[in-house]
C-alpha cells in the first residue's frame, strides 16, 4: 500500500480498483479524468471516476486541489458538458460508498481520506506539479 | 424524425436485453438516467420576455428541448436534440404561436475508438467559437446572442466531424474538422444555409480554465449560391469570480464585400448566485456599423436555473429586435 506522504496538506487519497496497474498519477491527468476529458485506460478499460456529494468537504477540497475549481465554476463546466451529452463523474453517498464501489468496479477511480483504506482497494501517489 | 426514433430503438433493444440495471433515477440538471446511465434523457426550457423599440413586447416560451443520449458500449453513442421553438407567446394580439415548432437541432452517433479521438456522423453544432456550441438558455449569460456568434456562418451543419485531443504538459490541443457534402437532415433556419463545405478549428489551452483557439469554413450558401468563407477566433477565461470571454468572426464571400464582428463579454461571480455581467460588440454588416452593448445581471437560485436581466442599447436597424430590455428564465433538466 503506498501512501501519499509527499502532499501532508491533503486530506485525501486517491484509490483505484485492485486491478488497476497504475503506481501514480499526476494532477493533470486526474483532472482531465474528472472533467471527462479521458476515458480509457491504458489496457483500453473505461475510466470510471466518482465523487461526493456537493457539500462534502473532501469533495471541496478535492474540487479545489485538483480540478483548481469552485463549486459555481464546476456547475457552469458541467452543464455546458451536459448540453454536449457528455455526463459528470457520478456521485456516491459517502466515502465509504466510495471505497466500495471502488473495492468492487474494474477500471473506477476516487478519492476517501486515507483511514479508510485497507487492502481491498489500492492507493495511487498523486504527483504534485 | 421517424427514422430517428426507430435508430433510437435500435439501440435501446440490446441495452434492455442486456439485462442491465434498468434503476430509473433522475439528477436535477443532469436529466433521466436509465440502464445504468446508459441512456440519459434531458432537456432545457426558457421563458423569455422582451421589449425592444423595433419589435413587439412579448412573453414566450421560446424554447424546449430535449435530449437523448444512449451509449450501449464504452466508445459508441448516440445523441439526438428535439426542440420546441415559440411554443406560445403573448404580445399585443393576444395568444399565438408557432404552428410547426418541432424542430431537430442535432443528431449524430460518435465513436471514440481512443482517447484522443472521436468521430462523429450526423447533424450536430457547427464548432465555430464557444457561443454556438454552448448556446442553449441555462448555459449562456445573456438573453441575446452575439452577432459573431450566427451572423456569418450556418450553426449547424450534415456531415461527418473527426475531434482529436492531445496534451502538451499542462495544455492541450483540440482541433476539430468537419464536412458537409449532401444537404441537410433538416433545414437548419440560421442566417446562414451551408448546403456544402468544410472547416476546421484548432483550440488550445487549460481545459476548463483558459483557452485561445482559430476557426476557418469554407462553405456554399443555399440560398445566394456563392461561396463564403469565414474565419474566427475565440478566447475564454475562467476562474472563481470572473468568466471572460470573446469571439471574432469575419465573413469574405467570394465577389462582395467583407463583414465581421466581435464581441468582449466579462461575468462576474458576485456571490449568494448574483452574476452581474456586461458585453461589448461591434459589428459591420451589410453596409451597417453598429457598437452594441448588452448588460444586466444573472441570478442563479440553484446550478441549473438561471434567471437574466438585461438591458441592450447600440442595436438600431441591425434586424434583432433593437433597443431595450429583456428578461428570461431558462432551466435544465
Amino acid at each position: 500500500m503506498l501512501l501519499v506522504g509527499a502532499a501532508p496538506q491533503r486530506s485525501f487519497v486517491v484509490i483505484v480498483n485492485p486491478s488497476n496497474p497504475i503506481e501514480s498519477i499526476s494532477r493533470e491527468e486526474l483532472e482531465l479524468i474528472y472533467r471527462r476529458y479521458r476515458y480509457f485506460w491504458d489496457d483500453g478499460r473505461r475510466m470510471i471516476p466518482v465523487n461526493l456529494q456537493p457539500g462534502d468537504a473532501l469533495r471541496q477540497e478535492f474540487s479545489r486541489m485538483v480540478l483548481r475549481s469552485s463549486a459555481s465554476a464546476l456547475s457552469t463546466f458541467w452543464n455546458r458538458r451536459y448540453f454536449a451529452g457528455v455526463m459528470p463523474p457520478a456521485v456516491l453517498a459517502s466515502p465509504d460508498a466510495v471505497h466500495d464501489y471502488v473495492k468492487r468496479i474494474p477500471g473506477s477511480i476516487g478519492y476517501v481520506m486515507e483511514s479508510l483504506v485497507d487492502d481491498s482497494v489500492k492507493v495511487v501517489e498523486l504527483l504534485d506539479e | 424524425m421517424r427514422n430517428a426514433l426507430l435508430l433510437a430503438l435500435v439501440l435501446l433493444a440490446p441495452i434492455a436485453a442486456s439485462g442491465a440495471d434498468m434503476d430509473i433515477h433522475y439528477v436535477p440538471g443532469r436529466g433521466l438516467h436509465l440502464a445504468d446511465d446508459k441512456v440519459v434523457l434531458g432537456g432545457y426550457l426558457a421563458l423569455n420576455f422582451k421589449t425592444l423599440d423595433e419589435s413587439r413586447t412579448e412573453l414566450a416560451l421560446d424554447d424546449l428541448s430535449a435530449f437523448l443520449t444512449i451509449a450501449p458500449t464504452d466508445r459508441f453513442r448516440l445523441f439526438t436534440e428535439v426542440e420546441l421553438e415559440d411554443v406560445v407567446h403573448i404580445d399585443g394580439d393576444g395568444i399565438g404561436g408557432n404552428g410547426d415548432p418541432v424542430v431537430l437541432e442535432r443528431l449524430f452517433a460518435e465513436y471514440t475508438p481512443f482517447d484522443s479521438v472521436a468521430l462523429r456522423i450526423g447533424k450536430m453544432l457547427t464548432p465555430i467559437g464557444i457561443w454556438n456550441q454552448i448556446h442553449a438558455a441555462p448555459l449562456v449569460w445573456s438573453v441575446s446572442r452575439p452577432f459573431a456568434t450566427e451572423l456569418f456562418f450556418d450553426t449547424q451543419f450534415t456531415g461527418l466531424e473527426i475531434e482529436t485531443r492531445h496534451n502538451l504538459g499542462a495544455y492541450a490541443l483540440r482541433i476539430n474538422a468537419f464536412g458537409q457534402a449532401t444537404d441537410p437532415i433538416t433545414a437548419t433556419g440560421a442566417v446562414q444555409q451551408m448546403s456544402r463545405g468544410g472547416g476546421a478549428r484548432i483550440q488550445i489551452g487549460d481545459l476548463g480554465h483558459w483557452h485561445v483557439a482559430a476557426s476557418y469554413l469554407r462553405f456554399l450558401d443555399d440560398r445566394d449560391r456563392i461561396w463564403k468563407n469565414t474565419f474566427g477566433t475565440d478566447f475564454q477565461f475562467v476562474n472563481d469570480r470572473w468568466e471572460l470571454m470573446s469571439e471574432f468572426s469575419l465573413s469574405d464571400p467570394d465577389g462582395r464585400e467583407t463583414e465581421w464582428a466581435v464581441y468582449l463579454q466579462a461575468v462576474y461571480n458576485l456571490g449568494a448566485g448574483f452574476h452581474p455581467f456586461a458585453r461589448y460588440e461591434h459589428v459591420e454588416t451589410m453596409g451597417i456599423v453598429r457598437d452594441p452593448v448588452s448588460f444586466g445581471v444573472d441570478y442563479k437560485p440553484r446550478p441549473n436555473m438561471i434567471i437574466k436581466l438585461e438591458g441592450v442599447v447600440g442595436k438600431a436597424g441591425l434586424e434583432d429586435g433593437g433597443n431595450g430590455f429583456l428578461a428570461s428564465y431558462s432551466v435544465l433538466f
